[in-house]
This record gives structure tokens, sequence and C-alpha cells, in this order.
């Protein structure tokens, strides 16, 4: 059951995923994480970044279309039955949703639904131990709140709810997507930090850059469905190699100072892609970057590196 | 531009705002900070006229919630909602989100309207989505671009902007806030709410802090990160 030590807990390989509108979400995709790593994935809305961790819990719509293999403690998951996907997600793969207020059932308590985690995998908890684990991540009068409904929460505290039933049954690995973007910044960090202490394996996917610095020990940056750096967070930190990622960071915003835009627009995800995505925006851009897609490396660009890169 | 005096305001025993005033020039980018919950959002619902206050008055422009016109005239404010996918009908298509608002400004010619969404999306960097695509069809940073594009295409003499980036990555949050000062350079009154301080800091000529009931100006090196 416990993957082998130095195996990949994940492994993608050349993942594509095709919407039914020909949308492409990504692009070819590899992608591993090993047991304990804390991953941040970032880039542009509509990179594909959501796409991706959906495509992981099995969440894509029915009619999408995903080649390329997910394989996550040696069970293929592209192509697998439904009963299976459920039997894995909560067990096996946490998931932290975007909007928590969203995530819940306006009209059923937050406890029960919390302690759903627990049942419908056949475990049993009582209602009090439900409260215990949210009392443990910093809900306050959890004794009482586990009977309200979600109007009853504030947006903090439901995203730490929605972490408790993410991490309920201990899965090695624990999927957020964007878990902090209804939170303000001192509660967003906190988040992240309860996050990272729940779970053995994170990936998490946010905007909040300057955040996650100290807490991840790994960023991958996306670019219209392609990955186009995946490097340790401190080399990232301390001078990202992709054109693409230095105008992230450039972007950060800093007192009076208005901060860097990126010009142009992402490429349409129907469009066939044969250089380099970022190309058409790129300062560094050269004949050979429209032709030729970079190959794969920690840093994709064929410019990386270079003198004056 | 915008004017609020002595605006109280409680649900039930529970105060959120006590004898607040708060004015903003026409050209003013003012940002409003403050812990989650503490009442910002509020204070933009009663500018807009969504949320009376218990007392205190709201002018904005020549115009004042509650008064013989209850809505705000046509163009008179933009707002940007805090959830992009809930402030926008899902079954829409984009060119209905963004012609909605210039039908009720008066722009009857169709090629006028529909030059106007393109260059609206084209500003807030959804020129490669096509005006024909329906919202549920968009990821949460591009709703909340077409919110943004909705807000302003009328270009609004006061823009009410509620957490207009928390969806959305650096680069394209640069380029939100660089339209929210362009605005404001326009001659718009700008309030931007918001839990992020730098990125207020970043673009507004005056910083507000909601806490204790109460607004207190900050320094924009107070701002935490």
């Amino acid at each position: 059951m416990n993957p082998q030590p130095h195996a990949p807990l994940l492994r993608c390989a050349d993942l594509r995923v095709t919407y039914r509108n020909g949308g492409r979400g990504l692009r070819g995709i590899d992608f591993t994480v090993q047991t304990g790593e804390r991953v941040a994935i970032i880039g542009e809305s509509g990179c594909g970044k959501s796409t991706f961790v959906r495509a992981i819990l099995g969440l894509l719509p029915g009619d999408t279309r995903v080649d390329g293999s997910i394989v996550f403690d040696n069970r293929e998951i592209v192509g697998a039955r439904e009963r299976d996907l459920q039997r894995m997600r909560g067990r096996f793969v946490g998931y932290v949703p975007q909007n928590p207020a969203g995530a819940f059932d306006p009209l059923r308590s937050v406890g029960s639904q919390v302690r759903e985690a627990w049942t419908c995998h056949g475990e049993h908890i009582s209602q009090h131990e439900v409260a215990a684990a949210l009392s443990d991540v910093g809900v306050k009068a959890a004794d009482e709140l586990v009977h309200r409904r979600p109007s009853a929460w504030s947006g903090g505290m439901l995203q730490r709810a929605a972490i408790v039933a993410a991490t309920a049954l201990q899965p090695p690995i624990v999927l957020a997507d964007e878990p902090t973007s209804a939170l303000d910044r001192p509660l967003a960090r906190q988040m992240l930090v309860t996050l990272a202490a729940r779970s053995h394996a994170t990936v998490v996917v946010t905007h909040d850059i300057d955040l996650i610095a100290d807490i991840v020990d790994r960023v991958v940056v996306m670019y219209a469905g392609y990955i186009v750096e995946d490097v340790p967070a401190a080399a990232f930190f301390h001078g990202a190699g992709h054109p693409y990622s230095r105008a992230l960071l450039a972007a950060l915003c800093k007192p009076g100072q208005l901060p860097q835009e990126l010009p142009g627009d992402p490429p349409d995800g129907r469009a066939e892609i044969t250089g380099c995505a970022f190309a058409p925006r790129c300062p560094l851009r050269q004949p050979v970057c429209h032709l030729t897609m970079p190959a794969a490396a920690s840093v994709r660009c064929h410019f990386a590196g270079a003198p004056g890169a | 531009m915008i004017q609020l005096d002595d605006i109280s305001l409680a649900y039930g025993d529970q105060r959120i705002l006590d004898r607040v005033s708060l004015h903003v020039a026409p050209g003013e980018c003012l940002g409003l900070l403050g812990a989650s919950g503490c009442g910002k959002s509020t204070l933009l619902r009663i500018m807009t006229g969504e949320q009376p206050p218990q007392s205190g008055a709201v002018r904005l422009g020549d115009w004042s919630p509650g008064g013989k016109v209850h809505h705000p005239p046509p163009g008179l404010i933009g707002v940007i909602y805090q959830n992009p996918t809930a402030s926008l009908d899902w079954l829409w298509q984009v060119n209905q989100c963004l012609e909605e608002p210039l039908i009720a400004l008066g722009v009857r010619d169709r090629t006028e309207r529909q030059r106007r969404v393109v260059q609206a999306l084209h500003d807030v960097r959804l020129g490669h989505v096509p005006p024909s695509a329906r919202v549920v069809s968009l990821s949460v940073g591009q709703a909340q671009r077409v919110a943004l594009a909705r807000a302003l295409i009328c270009t609004p003499r006061v823009i009410l902007a509620d957490e207009p980036t928390s969806a959305l990555d650096p680069t394209t949050a640069a380029t939100i806030v660089r339209l929210l000062a362009a605005a404001a350079a326009g001659g718009a009154a700008v309030v931007t709410v918001s839990h992020n301080g730098p990125l207020l800091a970043s673009f507004c000529s005056r910083l507000l802090l909601l806490r204790n009931h109460h607004l207190e100006e900050i320094a924009p090196n107070e701002v935490e990160r």
C-alpha cells in the first residue's frame, strides 16, 4: 500500500487534455511528486492549473479527452472506473477547493459534511471528534459551530473545515486549488502552513507567490498548458530561469510603484502551437523560438542560462 | 465625487460601522484595507445603495441612494463584485454581459456596441476569448476580468472594486491595477477593497484601514505583507 521509498508518489507523463469544444487544457505535462514534497503550481489564469488538478482527481467533465498517463501509487488514473476513482479520492488524494463557500451544501450543517470525509469511506467518527479536529486547525467554538450551516461560518473558518475534510484520512497527497484566494494575507499564510502541516505531500495552486516562498520545496510554472519551469523554490526566488517566470516575479507589487505588466495575450486554447508557447510575448525571443518547442527541461527555454538572459 | 457622512450600521447587536465619514475626489484612487469580515464590502454596498445605512448621508455626484431615484443612473457607478462567478450569469455570453450596460446607457448602434465590447475585452487582456463564449466556460480569473470589463465599459465616474484581483496571477493583476489607475487618471473616483496591502499601496494615492468600526489613514510603507 505504501509507496516504495524514492519511487514517485505521483507521476504524470505526456498528459494532454482536450475539451469538447477543441480547447486544449494541457498540452503534454510531465510531472512527478515524491513523498513529503511540497509543490506550488503558479501561472496565468486559464493556463491549465485547475485542469491539471482536476485531471489528477478524475473530476474533468465526462466528454473531455485525456491522453497520456497519470500513475498514482502504481494505479493508472487515466481511464479508471468511476468507482475506483471514488475510492481513491479522500483516501489516497485529498482535495481542497478554491471556493470553500461553494464547496459546502448551504442547507446542511458543516459538521455533518466534514464528517462525510470519514463516513463515505466506511470509517466511524463521532460529531465530537469532528469538532476536535476542527479545533486543532484553529476553528473557535467548534463544538457549537459544527451544528451550524455554512452561512454562520466565515470564509476562513470554512476553508479550515475544507482542509480538515481533505486531510481526514491522512492521504499521502493533498491537492489544493487556490485555497487562499478568498482570505486575507495573514490568514492565507496561516492556512498554507496548516495545510502543509496536516499533509505529507502537498500540491498547491496559488497566485500568492510571495506568501509561499518559505513554505514550498518546489515551484512549477505553467504557461498555456505547458510546464515551462520546474525548479527548487530557492532557485526560483533567487533568479527564475524562464522569461515568463521572471515576468511573474516582476509583477509583484511594491508600494508606490505600479507593477510591471506583461504585454500581449496568451495563445488561444484551440490554436496549434509549434514553437515555444511564450515566444510571442517573450522579450528574449529569436527566430528559432517560433519554430521549435524547447526540449523538456527544468527550464523550458532555448535561451535560459544564456548570457544576458 | 463620493461623500459619506457619519455612516453607522449594525447587524443586530453586531456593530459594523460607527459614524464613518469618507470623501473621495474625482481622479482619486483610494485603497480600503481591513481584516476579513470587518465591513469593507458593506461600506461599498452602502455606496451603491444596496445596503441602506442606519444613519448618515450618502452622495455620489448628484445622486443619493434611497432618494427619489433609487437606482444609480446608468454610467455613474461601475462595480466589480468580490465573487466573479456569482456576479455574472453563467448562461450568458460574454458579449451579452458587456452589451447590457451599454444598452442601459442608451447606445443604440449595434456595431458601436460591438466595437466597444471588443475594445473592452482587449483592455482586460481577454482579446483571445471569443465574445460569444459563455461565462460558464471561463476560468475564475477570466470571469473576474469580464466583470471588470463590464464595470468599465461605460467609463463610469465612480468605480467600486471589491477584491478585483483575488483570483488573478501577478501579471494579470498588474494589468488590472494599471487599468484602475488609468481610470482614475481619466477622472473617475476609484475605491478598491483588498486584503492585499502591497497591491493597494502600488497604485492608490490614499490608503484607509477599517478597524474597530472606524476608518484610519495609513502610510503606504505601513501595509503588512
